[in-house]
């Protein structure tokens, strides 16, 4: 089905739909990253397990396209075990070979290695509050502003401390434009106001205006 | 002995019991999928259908050689199950955990902590219960017969009322069905 749509009146990178529906110019390019921007992008995610899920996506992301990950998501859920950490903690040398010879996923070594390091880093977190808690407690009071074409900017002030703060507890692949990526996919931080603002004080006006 | 069935397509049944209805999913001959109700069976089917990249379809004649098991199972007329279960090529620790549980007798049970010794991986207790709670067989791997070390219940994909009324019931006491 051809669906009309037209570009935010203020904002090129802004589409709508002929349902008077917005998204950003990305989340249009391909029904996989359409169905992405609508049910899952943005939309809080508390628990470790899928906290841990959306960092992993996000830093085999680098250097490729989010396409590219969203394709292959299937394959890497079924390859890591559903990216539940406990288990990846237990992975060998073995795993690192079977996933270095899987041709479904992406067969970057040092990015594989990130993955099973960053699990034990997210055990070993809980003693002191957990993953979720540490990310959650970088959500700033107001939301990023947008430039002229309505695109965010590729990190900020709490994504780089936030990133600091990963390396420090010792998780790799994790620079301040992976983790602003993570915080806008998890809801962290909003920076596309023309979809359910967080509150109506908050609204995109007020904010971008 | 039944026709053998191509195994072009998953077939499932669901399987009355006593804790609910089970879905029981097969390839051919071979057992793939043991699931309970709150494990949503939508979710399941639609796993298995990306798991085989098969059609998944319902055919409860199909299956019947194994719902006659089950049925025996919660009857307390069957010990061991007599299926053949499909083995994930990959030998990665979730299925290391997930085969060792049939070595667990009936009526039996086993900690975490002793199943990870066991698979000389002492002090991956926790791993080892995230493990059993992914149990694509459960029943057939019988993954109710771990527990913590402190007695209560643990990790189970089922509910844990299902798994106290499973070790009950392998220990003889006759257990009234739980409700939900």
């Amino acid at each position: 089905m051809r669906i009309l749509s037209r570009q935010h009146p203020k904002y090129i990178n802004v589409i709508i739909d002929d349902t008077g529906t917005a998204r950003p110019r990305w989340a249009v390019s391909h029904p996989l990253l359409q169905e992405y921007f609508d049910e899952e992008w943005g939309r809080p995610v508390r628990d470790e397990q899928g906290l841990f899920e959306r960092l992993s996506l996000e830093s085999f992301q680098a250097g490729l396209s989010w396409l590219t990950i969203l394709k292959k998501r299937t394959a890497l859920r079924q390859a890591f075990d559903q990216f539940d950490p406990e288990i990846i903690t237990q992975y060998t040398d073995d795993d690192v070979e079977r996933l270095m010879t899987d041709v479904s996923i992406v067969r970057n070594r040092q990015k594989i290695l990130a993955v099973i390091n960053n699990a034990q880093a997210t055990v070993s977190l809980r003693d002191s509050g957990g993953l979720a808690k540490l990310i959650w407690s970088y959500q700033p009071e107001l939301d990023p502003k947008l430039d002229a074409d309505g695109n965010p900017p590729s990190q900020s002030e709490e994504s780089v401390a936030l990133a600091k703060e990963l390396k420090r507890h010792g998780f790799r692949f994790v620079g301040p434009t992976t983790v602003f990526a993570m915080m806008e996919a998890i809801g962290v931080v909003n920076t596309f106001p023309f979809r359910e603002p967080r509150n109506l004080s908050n609204t995109p006006e007020a904010r971008y205006g | 002995m039944s026709e053998t069935i191509p195994a072009t397509t998953v077939r499932y049944a669901l399987v009355p019991s006593p804790i609910g209805p089970l879905l029981v999913a097969a390839l051919g001959q071979e057992i793939v999928q043991v699931a309970f109700e709150n494990q949503n069976f939508e979710r399941v089917l639609e796993q298995l259908q990306v798991k085989f990249a098969l059609p998944v379809q319902r055919d409860d004649d199909a299956l019947a050689f194994a719902a006659e098991q089950f049925g025996e199972y919660f009857a307390g007329t069957r010990k061991t199950f007599e299926l053949p279960t499909y083995k994930d090529a990959a030998d990665r620790f979730i299925t290391r955990v997930q085969h060792r549980l049939v070595t667990i007798p009936y009526g039996q049970t086993r900690t975490y902590g002793q199943l990870a010794t066991e698979l000389e991986k002492p002090g991956a207790a926790r791993a080892v219960g995230s493990a059993c709670a992914k149990n694509p067989l459960p029943l057939l791997q019988p993954c109710h017969r771990v527990v913590r070390s402190d007695g209560t219940m643990g990790e189970f994909s089922g509910t844990p009322r299902a798994k106290r009324y499973l070790l009950a019931l392998e220990a003889g006491e006759n257990p009234e069905p739980p409700t939900s």
